[in-house]
């Protein structure tokens, strides 16, 4: 069996990140805001990452990719990259939801052990999930279900920190009702923990191969049916 | 140079294998069109959506079948032009897949794609030709020198003639798209009363505008309302009638002007038997020539994108650094293959 060096990308808002963990436990990343840009940014930063992990392409064991949700487009870049480097290094895929990553981010950068993920869905929703701490794996993980939520229906749960550009929407739209030192707007997904969470991913068998993609949009409605026109 | 061909600027995934030096081409097609017909048209996004499910396996098939991955020399793509969000995805799939395996990539113009897609068949024109590209988002009139150097002659100043079979057949009810469907039921009838206009044949120069056809079409159900089926089939008769001879006149026009003989016809309108009789009448006439390309390479396909490509790479061109996609991109600025 192959060591396990796995090669994370993240595309899927306004920030474009890659990570790479290597067997030795060894994490690499780079992260760049780059709005519309990411398929300029993404195989410099794979390369970058590559290079600093002194690794070959043809050590990497696995290609993990944020699924969203978040912006459509974004999230298919991960997506469809990942499946031309699963093909042609014959690796295995792990997909890693958005907010969760974006939750792990916020328990490594602000130390909380519950957060609220929630990302910007545009035309007045956001896309939420609630994180909250598992000891043992040292791990934010998903209590409920992820959802698209309307602005001002948003519940916020107590003693939970608030996390993303879901936030920013909440309160620019006025409806967000929490104290500052709670929230943390600004905070944007990250391949850092993106990597970690898909370490324990495939430790649990959580693994596709390149046909099986997963995509997690939330938002299915994106077009009305229209009725044939008749005479 | 064997090279692998991804084609998802629209509504269809088409995956294909090349082999330049043996001309051996293998292909894997899926059509959105189930998708797409409660819409009535196109969805973009759920286009997209479509593209990242459905590429990977019929690659993954279609490598096993031909050799494996480490066989292909390079990988093509349409980079444009097409729908933004479904050429992003044949093109990242196919950067990632040169990028792992370190081979060349290489982005192609759909349109070449199209205009040579003729020579996949036994029996190829050989330059120069005039072009007669009719699809759903295009028709035009091309002169082909060579590989490459293309000037475009005249194009449709509205609808697309794909567009104008597939808005005229929605009028008269048909499921879409209603092209195909157009035309099987103007066969049911072999004449009428009902003329319609050729738009722009009184005119020189060679651009079409279909619009007022399908105008026309529905202020002559109007006047017939209530329609029977023998109206509503003479009136996709008529229809079919004055876009055939428009194309056909403007055909004749492109040969006149630029002194050619040969004539080749692509895209999905090319699947028009009407069409391609008419043509083949012309030719006989005129003594030039009329070439098709076979019906599978006719819409849109992975094995047109994957010749083109082959062609192109074969001679050295490689893509550096490109990592855009090209939802508008003129076929003019296409470097000339020596
Ligand atoms: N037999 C036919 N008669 C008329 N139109 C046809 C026929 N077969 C296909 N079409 C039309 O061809 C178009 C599809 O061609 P294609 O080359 O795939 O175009 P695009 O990719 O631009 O949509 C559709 O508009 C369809 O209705």
């Amino acid at each position: 069996m192959k060591k396990l060096n796995i090669l994370a990308i993240e595309t899927s808002t306004e920030a474009c990140s890659v990570a790479v963990l290597t067997h030795r436990g060894l994490l690499f990343s780079e992260f760049e805001l780059t709005p519309r840009q990411h398929t300029q940014f993404l195989p410099r930063m794979m390369d970058a990452v590559l290079v600093q992990a002194g690794l070959f392409k043809k050590d990497l064991s696995h290609i993990a990719y944020a699924s969203g949700p978040g912006a459509f487009t974004g999230v298919r870049i991960a997506a469809s990259t990942a499946q031309g480097i699963s093909i042609g290094l014959d690796i295995p895929l792990v997909a890693i939801s958005t907010l969760a990553i974006l939750a792990q981010h916020c328990y490594h950068i602000h130390h909380t052990e519950r957060v609220m993920a929630a990302l910007d869905a545009r035309m007045g929703e956001a896309y939420v999930g609630n994180y909250q701490l598992n000891n043992t794996s040292g791990l934010l993980e998903l209590d409920g279900e992820e959802t698209l939520v309307r602005l001002n229906q948003l519940r916020l749960p107590e003693h939970y920190f608030l996390a993303g550009s879901g936030f920013m929407a909440c309160r620019e739209a006025g409806c967000l009702v929490a104290p500052e030192n709670i929230v943390d707007a600004d905070l944007l997904p990250h391949a850092s923990a993106l990597v970690q969470l898909a370490e324990h991913a495939i430790k649990q068998g959580k693994t596709l191969t390149a046909d099986q993609i997963q995509i997690n949009y939330i938002r299915n409605k994106v077009a009305e049916k229209k009725k044939v026109a008749s005479l | 140079m064997k090279v692998l061909g991804l084609e998802s600027s629209c509504d269809e995934t088409g995956i294909a294998i090349y082999e330049v030096e043996t001309g051996v081409i293998q292909q894997r097609l899926y059509s959105q069109i189930e998708c797409h017909r409660e819409y009535g048209g196109v969805v973009p996004e759920l286009a997209s959506r479509d593209h990242v499910v459905k590429a990977a396996p019929m690659i993954i098939d279609l490598l096993q079948q031909n050799g494996g991955v480490h066989s292909l020399d390079g990988i093509v793509y349409t980079r444009g032009p097409g729908l933004m969000g479904a050429l992003m995805v044949g093109a990242c799939i196919a950067r990632a897949l040169a990028w792992a395996l370190d081979k060349p990539v290489l982005g192609v113009h759909h349109m070449e794609g199209h205009l040579l897609a003729p020579m996949l068949s036994e029996d190829k024109p050989e330059f120069p030709f005039v072009a007669l590209l009719v699809s759903g988002g295009h028709t035009m009139l091309v002169d082909v020198e060579a590989v490459g150097e293309y000037k475009i002659l005249g194009e449709s100043l509205d609808d697309a003639v794909g567009e104008a079979f597939d808005k005229t057949a929605k009028l008269l009810g048909l499921p879409y798209p209603g092209g195909p469907e157009l035309a099987q039921l103007a066969s049911t009838v072999s004449a009428t009363d009902l003329v319609f206009p050729r738009p722009m044949v009184d005119r020189p120069g060679l651009d079409f505008s279909f619009s007022g056809l399908k105008t026309f079409a529905l202020n002559t159900m109007h006047k017939l309302t209530p329609l029977s089926d023998q109206n509503r089939a003479e009136i996709a008769f008529a229809f079919e009638q004055a876009v055939v001879d428009t194309l056909q006149i403007k055909c004749q026009r492109a040969l006149k002007q630029t002194g050619y003989r040969r004539l080749v016809v692509a895209g999905g309108v090319g699947a028009n038997r009407t069409l391609r009789k008419r043509l083949q009448q012309m030719s006989a006439k005129l003594q030039t020539r009329v070439y098709f390309p076979a019906l599978e390479y006719c819409t849109d396909n992975g094995a047109m994108i994957a010749y083109a490509g082959g062609l192109r790479m074969a001679a050295g061109q490689r893509d550096e650094n490109v990592t855009d996609v090209l939802p508008r991109w003129s076929l003019e600025t296409l470097q000339r293959l020596n």
